[in-house]
């Protein structure tokens, strides 16, 4: 019997309703009081095409998905002949006959999407001897108890409850909370409909499944969110003024985060009319005097570039939030990869001091989101925190995180009684950081130029002025590098293997070496946390490490050539994916154990 | 004492257009409207554009912000938003307010924050040496169009009146008094003004010299327009080119984008305390 300690997965059509009920687990388990991590692999569709929620769940924090599945909840045609091989030996799946049979006909092709499955596909997918079938009519459930088939997404959640040996009550009390707002009709409806599920299973399989969940004891305080929903709530906790957004793709959910609690912590929110005018709007709020932030996928950015670098030049603190999905140009909308980060080092015109960061896990975006701020007012720069889909969208419980530690550190603003006579917004001083007025402050009137300019802000093109100028600016870039905390090398120093990645590639790669720890196979982590400048410490350590394995989503290696370029070190063994799906732990486990051969 | 057209001027230096540039009389009308409203010049923030009169900023004493190219509208209304008790104005060229930068445009109208949007209407290219802009006539010549521009002008007066510009107003920079006092009834409206400033441009449109805009712009207040009447407005607004209609078109009052927000009640945003912003309740609200 294995307790608390399951790796679920919902398939079904676009349309049909997944994730809600995929959350609904998620929200059941954290009731349990158990730790989990979920993603979701979605088409770029609002209707059709199969689509997956996978929520891993266990005792102690979990870490990242994998894709072999203890249960399997398919309620559509498509789950069971495309994933059935990747159910665990003991795993069981939940279908629908009617939708599921070995007599089925061919599906409907569909170009590019669904699965092209027959009745000896559909056979084979249903006549593996080491997995459960419980084959459940939710549609027909569904239709008696609700009028309405595609409620077997809920009757499904029953029948899991069931078959987990799990009592009904917290889904009952869930139903209520979700649908609440739908009226009680159709509250009453989910609850027939999860209850019949429920009885169904326990009726016909009862502890016919050896996996369970149960509730445990006194467990840590958790809430579930999304890395984009943490990064928001970060933003908040550090005084989010300003947030300016054109929906895009893995990034919306900052939008519809920050607008949801708008008016609760008084945030001016904007759906604007395209990302121009987000990254123009959020350097005229950042440069007013309040925390700006805009969100945005690869292809919205590139529209923001210029913005990037009139913040730079006008010093103006602005954070944005880079969710990278994989190009180039549209490339694929809903999945995840790594190949961003040039972009966004180097994006617009010049040179001019910007941070770039990455977090690796959903804390830590919540802390970064946070310190982003501070960062873009210190040194007065814009500010990127690139993630990728798979932290922004994919989903993890966490306690409930410590923030009476956290400060708000405006960095050189003045306050009105500061601002001395012939004040000047660009004086020259030694860490090249200059005391900043905000319009309305009495005598701090200023140009704030994206034209080269003196001191005052006014327009110059002499030389010596142009060169002042430039290297004062610049000069912040070395300010920041020696002000950035050091790169830290996780694990065992002495270990044969060092995984060197950053963003939520650190989920898998972290599991990976767990894998590989037991197999007395040594190996540490360097998880690269800014990029630009480039963390410090980053060279000292690879140079003690015996062999470095660069780990990213993209196919040129771009981390690896930023490492090169500033560190010195050419990282010759490289594990790159580039198939927009997120690494999996197995992988990057089973291609280190290569290396080892 | 009452403020001078001084109280707003910089002394790092004097403008660089060329001498008799339409952009003279903009500046100002502009330093004097100022004066008259009797605006305190660390609450005004100048928003510019990039072009030879989005130089402006320059040239004046109060906070100024010069921009990008079509890109003062949006800057300015991400800082007006941060703090709405700033007096706001918006500048910008002809190139850069009808045609790099008509999206933000278009839906600052229809956003209506308070705000003064300024454009200098030459119908010319100056900054990139004469060639044809979004205003100039169907056939015009000019080095990027030496066989004459294929297609005719937009009208950005009937464009804001399609677009509910809650203030469309238009100027001539030739005539101060008229102009200094638009400037002021377009400060006073409560919404997005536009006004739009016919500017002779004497080094690359000289066909439409100051001889040629005094002969053919007219008042439309002195002409008893009801500037309250959107059909009206329309109709001066698609008159024959051979006349020029300055004055009011339209004004009206409707909610501005921050009055229907609560969140601007407890004052302007960058006033808001940020010390003691407690997120727990988010994280409880995610718990079950």
């Amino acid at each position: 019997m294995k307790i608390n300690e399951l790796n679920f997965m919902i398939g079904g059509k676009a349309g049909e309703g997944i994730e809600v009920p995929g959350n609904m687990f998620a929200k059941i388990c954290m009731h349990a009081g158990l730790w989990l991590h979920s993603t979701q692999e979605f088409y770029s569709v609002i209707k059709g095409y199969n689509n997956i929620n996978q929520i891993r769940v266990a005792e102690q924090p979990v870490k990242s998905h994998t894709n072999r599945y203890d249960l399997v909840l398919s309620i559509d045609d498509e789950t069971v002949p495309r994933y059935y091989e990747d159910i665990v030996p003991g795993g069981g799946v939940i279908y629908d006959p009617s939708l599921v049979s070995a007599d089925s006909r061919q599906s409907e092709l569909v170009p590019g999407g669904a699965l092209k499955y027959d009745a000896k596909l559909m056979k084979k997918a249903l006549s593996r001897d080491d997995i459960n079938y419980f084959p459940v009519p939710m549609s027909e459930i569904a239709q008696e108890k609700v009028g309405l088939k595609l409620a077997r997404n809920i009757v499904g959640i029953g029948a899991c409850m069931a078959l987990l040996d799990y009592e009904i009550q917290p889904l009952l009390d869930l139903i209520v909370k979700t649908f609440a707002r739908k009226g009680d009709d159709i509250v009453n409806k989910n609850i027939d409909a999860a209850q019949a599920g429920y009885n169904y299973v326990r009726e016909h399989f009862s502890r016919q499944f050896n996996y369970q969940i149960r509730n445990v004891k006194n467990p840590v305080k958790k809430f579930f969110a999304d890395g984009n929903e943490v990064m928001v709530f970060g933003a908040i906790k550090a005084g989010l003024k300003f947030v300016a957004e054109y929906p895009m793709t893995p990034s919306s959910s900052v939008l519809h985060t920050s607008a949801k609690y708008a008016q609760k912590y008084d945030i001016s929110v904007n759906h604007v009319e395209d990302e121009l005018s987000a990254m123009n709007m959020a350097v005229g709020a950042g440069y007013a005097g309040v925390r700006s932030l805009v969100a945005t996928s690869g292809g919205g950015f590139a529209l923001m570039t210029e913005a990037v670098g009139m913040a730079g030049m006008i010093e103006a603190p602005v954070v944005c939030i880079e969710v990278q999905r994989p190009g180039p140009s549209s490339g694929l909308p809903t999945r995840s990869g790594q190949g961003d980060l040039r972009q966004v080092m180097h994006a617009s015109q010049g040179e001019f001091p910007r941070i770039v960061m990455a977090p690796g896990h959903h804390e830590e975006a919540f802390y970064m989101a946070h310190e982003a701020f501070n960062l873009a007012e210190r040194y007065q720069c814009p500010v990127f925190i690139i993630s990728e889909k798979y932290l922004s969208e994919g989903h993890a419980t966490l306690p409930f995180l410590e923030t009476g530690h956290l400060t708000i550190d405006r960095g050189k603003l003045l306050k009105e009684s500061e601002i001395k006579a012939g004040y000047k917004r660009y004086s020259f001083t030694e860490d090249g950081i200059c005391p900043r007025s905000i319009p309305g402050q009495k005598g701090g009137a200023h140009l704030a130029n994206s034209y080269e300019h003196l001191e005052s802000g006014y327009s110059t093109e002499e030389v010596h002025h142009v060169n002042a100028m430039y290297e004062r600016r610049m000069k912040k870039m070395e300010t920041i590098e020696k002000n950035l905390p050091h790169a830290e090398l996780e694990g065992d120093p002495k270990a044969d293997y060092t995984i060197v990645c950053w963003g939520g590639t650190y989920m898998p790669a972290s599991e990976a070496i767990n894998m590989l720890t037991r197999d007395g196979i040594g190996v540490n982590m360097l998880h690269v946390k800014y990029m630009l400048p480039l963390q410090p410490g980053v060279r000292e350590i690879l140079e003690h490490c015996k062999r470095p394995v660069l780990v990213e989503g993209n196919y040129t290696a771009m981390l690896g050539g930023v490492i090169a370029e500033k560190a010195g070190i050419d990282i010759q063994s490289k594990i790159l994916d580039y198939s927009g799906r997120p690494f999996t732990p197995d992988f990057i486990y089973a291609r280190v154990k290569n290396l080892v051969k | 004492m009452p403020r001078s057209p001084k109280d707003y001027t910089s002394t790092e230096g004097k403008p660089n257009w060329c001498p008799g540039c339409g952009d003279f009389g903009i500046e100002m009308a502009m330093k004097q409207a100022m004066a008259q409203l009797d605006l305190d010049p660390d609450k005004v923030l100048l928003v510019s554009g990039i072009g030879c009169g989005a130089n402006m900023p320059n040239w004046f004493s109060t906070y100024g912000l010069i921009t990008l190219h079509g890109r003062a509208v949006p800057v300015a209304t991400g800082a007006h938003l941060a703090n709405h008790e700033l007096s706001v104005f918006a500048e910008a060229g002809d190139g850069d307010a009808y045609g790099i930068g008509m999206g933000h445009f278009i839906h600052a109208m229809r956003r209506n924050p308070n705000m003064v949007y300024i454009v200098g209407n030459n119908t010319v290219y100056g900054l990139t040496k004469g060639q044809i802009s979004p205003t100039s006539a169907k056939g015009c010549k000019g080095p990027s169009t030496p066989f004459g521009n294929p297609d005719p002008p937009i009208n950005p007066i009937a464009l804001a009146l399609a677009n509910h510009c809650s203030f469309v107003g238009r100027g001539y920079a030739g005539n101060l008094p008229h102009l200094v006092n638009l400037i002021k009834d377009a400060h006073n409206h409560k919404g997005f003004a536009l006004v739009d400033v016919l500017q002779p441009c004497v080094t690359y449109a000289k066909d439409a010299g100051y001889k040629y805009y005094q002969d053919l712009t007219y008042d439309l207040q002195a002409a008893g327009h009801d500037k309250t009447n959107p059909e009206a407005a329309m109709k001066r607004a698609v008159e024959p080119p051979e006349k020029y209609p300055i004055g009011i078109f339209y004004q009206d009052e409707r909610p501005l984008y921050e009055d229907e927000l609560p969140q601007f009640k407890k004052g302007a945003l960058v006033h808001h305390d940020i010390s003691k912003i407690d997120v727990t309740p988010l994280f409880e609200e995610y718990s079950f």
